[in-house]
């Protein structure tokens, strides 16, 4: 019975689909404070809604100047508490080797949260090959 | 196996000054699952950290330190180039040393 089979198939595919509710979600902040303060904005609000979700935030270009050490906001408040905060509940913060070799930054100037990549445009392809949902803030 | 701990240790006259990020659950033992189990206690219960091999900080933590806990210390006497090692056991005998050269 073709018919039945459809079904069969149809209720695997659903078991599979609730078996990983697990969201990935790479978020991309490339442009400056304004676009990071709305960027984490948007990571906290994420997980307040759905904690189980595996967050990744690519940085490059003028995106990675949040995580330098000492970072602060328009409003002058310090960017290292809100970030080690999303740390702490699991999200990944990545920095862009390229974007050190070009606007001529060391690791050390860094806070020690951030991890590295050597390329933040091709992690960002990796990352959506791989499955994740794309969101620029 | 935990994840490395990240150490920067920095000299500024006659001292350095190190600071640690370290990666552990630290779970306090204290809450439940949403099945209402009680997640066990896993959380770090030796500190040290050597210069130059000499220990020179010896801590006890318990279950009230938060998940990735931040340590920073100052070390009298040491200079760039020196050697400083860190290193923790967790309650369930988990143990993580890591190195870094002060700068």
């Amino acid at each position: 019975m073709p018919l039945h089979r459809h079904i069969a198939a149809a209720l695997i595919a659903t078991a599979a689909f609730a078996a990983s509710a697990q969201d990935n979600v790479v978020y991309h902040i490339d442009t400056d404070m304004a676009q990071a303060v709305k960027g984490l904005r948007n990571v906290r609000n994420h997980l307040d809604v759905d904690p189980s979700a595996k967050i990744t935030v690519v940085t490059h270009a003028n995106g990675v100047d949040f995580l330098l050490e000492g970072a602060k906001d328009g409003n002058g408040g310090a960017f290292a508490g809100p970030v080690s905060a999303l740390v702490a509940r699991g999200v990944k913060f990545e920095v862009c080797e390229i974007t050190l070799r070009s606007r001529n930054l060391k690791k050390e100037q860094f806070i020690q949260e951030a991890n590295f990549t050597p390329s933040g445009v091709v992690r960002l392809a990796k990352l959506q090959v791989a499955g994740s949902a794309y969101i620029k803030p | 196996m935990a994840d490395p701990m990240r150490i920067r240790a920095q000299a500024a006259g006659d001292k350095a000054t190190v600071r640690v990020l370290m990666s552990h659950e630290m779970e306090t033992g204290q809450r439940k699952d949403s099945a209402g189990k009680t997640i066990p206690a896993w959380f770090i219960q030796e500190v040290s950290a050597a210069h130059n091999g000499k220990t020179v900080l010896t801590a006890e933590w318990g279950p009230s330190v938060a998940k990735n806990p931040f340590m920073q210390f100052n070390v009298k006497g040491a200079k760039a180039g020196d050697k400083i090692s860190v290193s923790w056991v967790d309650n369930k005998g988990d143990k993580r040393t890591d190195e870094a050269t002060v700068s």
